[in-house]
């Protein structure tokens, strides 16, 4: 049992009360916003289901009181009007994404560990002011069975918690809002470690990982990389990007990869489907949530 | 079309090949070639038109089960955790786990039932097999093992040529294919529910997803999926047709029933010949290893996509401890479960039986559900005809499957 800390699966639901007592709705996600300047990475709004009304999109700023079974809130609920909202997905900002709906069972890449897993729970701790500060998630068969209240019942899976610098979401939202924020573990990697994630992510999600870094660093990478996901990524980027790319790579190295790309791919370019990458869900918010 | 730009399409098509094939030929396992003899051998060729509804059917939901593995890159247990919670995904994979057990029993029994036709023992024929499926996929790459599955579904060969060795009436089985009659008998509504209510098997439809996602197959691939489900869906459809017909034209005609697909393939020999009744058990052995093959295969995908560890066939054991464990688990619970002297079988199967008609119900309606989830598939969600078309195809399923559970109950 991880200790000290705070899990969203355990925070939601909780009920958010008024100042005067009077039951709002119930707690239903939280936000973070990835591209905070700040070391600590606070929750930065809560969302409140009820009934029969729209949802709120509160800022942390609207909690008076942080309960360990309930909410209370600074304002009645009659003052909340601003904050009602028809659409979570469309009062998101830019650099913002939901942790129960991007992050709570969806797949990330531990890019230190080098693994791909599932989020079992999100981890959190107390921050000053009352603050919640998002730790890490943890991943693990161990998080499941607490989660279906089993934890005690089949003891011996320990907590493995990847912590939140470290990771690379896959969720749609998640990747596209990581690509955009400096802060996030996918703008520091070095080649070799940029290498394990592009292999772990589809085809359209690695080139677009690329193409957020140097020319020097991907083509690294590119190298680093098995040759059948290296040749994948960049047959799949405009000829332009992959030229620049290859451009920046040592020339013995170039003149190959020059060579590689001029011939036709084996199969069509079917091959390169058996690489160990996972498809991403590139194509959902093209022009609609990014 | 360019001869070039044909060439380069038909062989981007045999890559992608592979799920729909494997996953609708596998449905034609011991029990659905048992349902297709016992349609055939008591109604003649008067039902055939239930094989085209249940191939409509498989086509559907395959289809729409390759769609989002290849749109989402998870499999469906994955995509109802994801979305529905642990505490459903729980429930749903602890289904699925024991309905997927029982299933493989199921396939070991068809493997002991086929050899015993040539006097080989059940202890030597189901444990050579138990340890040929688990080798295939411990020791093959992912090409290997889709290579050697498609191979062994040639098997399924066996039962056309049977069909055409029974010599049956072509005008009387066209007739009752395109022509749908229904004797109004307790016996004939119960088969007609067990061929539709099976048709669509709740590991098959999580063996097409996971499959898919295994495949890497991508969202330009999808046009080229499509035909692999629609000719995996066809190919289910006509072997069963011809299982019919053989049985038709000669157990029907001499009026002679039977309980199971080992049954008529002793039964074929006198009325259409050795060779007939030898290519019918042959194409039951080849069955029985083709889905004992995939039953764990798709447990193991279903385990691992839960539990959220990386798992696909090219991996090393070192690095899919639990894909591979729950593979060898499977497949050694269920051999011997089929070896054990005193193990109630008939039993479980019918309680599987059960367990996958139950599990069907909420797996489809989560399909449906996931299918709608723009969050998850975006601009590939389906609409307002689509859901109709799906809802459409699960009330049909479900009827049938109620019906089929209170056949059961009743007999």
């Amino acid at each position: 049992m991880l200790r000290g800390v705070l899990l969203l699966t355990r925070v939601t639901g909780r009920d958010v009360l008024g100042p005067d007592g009077r039951v709002i709705g119930r707690l239903g996600d939280f936000t973070v916003c990835l591209d905070q300047q700040s070391e600590p990475q606070l929750v930065e709004r809560l969302v409140v289901g009820r009934r029969r009304a729209p949802a709120l999109l509160l800022p942390w700023d609207a909690v008076s009181n942080y309960g360990s079974d309930q909410v209370v809130l600074a304002a009645p609920g009659a003052d909340l009007a601003d904050f009602e909202t028809d659409s979570v997905t469309d009062a998101l900002g830019p650099d913002e994404i939901l942790l129960c709906r991007d992050v709570l069972d969806t797949q990330i890449v531990d890019v230190v560990g080098q693994r791909l897993a599932r989020v079992g729970d999100v981890v959190f701790a107390l921050a000053p002011q009352a603050r919640l500060e998002l730790i890490g998630v943890e991943v693990g068969f161990g998080a499941v069975l607490r989660r279906l209240g089993l934890g005690r019942i089949v003891p011996g899976f320990g907590n493995d918690v990847v912590a939140w610098s470290d990771l690379h979401l896959t969720s749609d939202r998640g990747h596209l809002v990581q690509l955009g924020t400096p802060r996030a573990a996918v703008h520091r990697l070095d080649a070799a470690a940029l290498a394990a994630l592009v292999s772990r992510v589809d085809t359209d999600a690695a080139t677009e990982i690329l193409a957020a870094r140097e020319p020097g660093v991907a083509a690294d990478a590119v190298r680093a990389a098995h040759a059948d996901v290296g040749e994948r990524m960049l047959r799949a980027m405009p000829e332009t990007d992959a030229a620049r790319i290859v451009a920046a790579m040592p020339d013995e190295h170039a003149r190959r990869w020059s060579h590689r790309l001029a011939s036709a791919p084996a199969l069509f370019g079917r091959r390169t489907l058996r690489s160990r990458v996972w498809p991403h869900r590139r194509h959902l918010i093209r022009g609609t949530r990014a | 079309m360019s001869r070039t730009a044909r060439r380069a399409r038909f062989a981007a098509l045999l890559a992608v090949l592979g799920p729909g094939l494997l996953a609708g030929l596998s449905d034609d396992d011991p029990a659905g070639i048992t349902t297709y003899s016992v349609l055939g051998a008591d109604h003649g060729y008067q039902l055939l038109w239930v094989l085209l509804l249940s191939t409509v059917a498989l086509v559907i939901f395959h289809g729409l089960a390759a769609r989002m593995g290849v749109v989402t890159g998870q499999g469906l247990i994955g995509l109802v955790r994801q979305r529905y919670g642990v505490i459903v995904g729980g429930a749903v994979l602890s289904a699925l786990v024991i309905a997927n057990i029982g299933t493989t029993c199921a396939e070991f029994a068809g493997v002991a039932a086929g050899f015993e036709i040539f006097g080989i023992s059940r202890y030597i024929s189901v444990s050579a097999a138990a340890v040929i499926v688990s080798l295939l996929v411990l020791r093959g790459s992912f090409h290997r093992v889709e290579r050697l599955l498609l191979l062994l579904s040639t098997v399924f060969l066996a039962y056309i040529a049977s069909g055409f060795m029974a010599h049956p009436d072509w005008g009387a089985a066209l007739h009752g294919t395109l022509v749908p009659t229904m004797p109004m008998t307790g016996e004939a509504i119960a088969i007609v529910t067990a061929t539709l209510g099976t048709t669509l098997a709740p590991w098959g439809l999580s063996f097409m997803q996971s499959y898919a996602v295994d495949k890497k197959l991508r969202i330009e691939d999808l046009s080229l999926e499509r035909v692999d489900v629609i000719t995996g869906a066809v190919l289910t459809g006509v072997i069963g047709f011809f299982v019919v017909v053989a049985c038709a034209a000669t157990l029907h005609r001499d009026g002679l029933h039977i309980a199971d697909a080992a049954d008529a393939a002793v039964a074929l020999q006198p009325l259409a010949g050795k060779s007939a009744g030898t290519l019918f058990a042959v194409g039951l052995i080849g069955a029985a290893f083709l889905a004992a093959s995939i039953l764990p295969l798709s447990t193991a995908y279903s385990v691992c996509e839960y539990v959220g560890v990386e798992a696909a066939i090219d991996d090393p054991y070192r690095e899919a401890r639990t894909f591979y464990l729950t593979y060898g688990i499977v497949t050694l619970i269920s051999a011997t479960i089929v070896l054990a002297p005193n193990a109630p079988l008939v039993t479980i199967l019918v309680g599987t039986q059960v367990l996958n008609a139950v599990l069907l119900i909420p797996l489809l309606l989560a399909m449906v559900g996931l299918a709608r989830d723009r969050d998850l598939m975006g601009h590939f969600a389906t609409g307002r005809a689509g859901t109709f078309v799906y809802g459409l195809t699960t009330v049909v399923v479900v009827v049938c499957v109620i019906t089929l559970g209170i056949t059961i109950l009743l007999s």
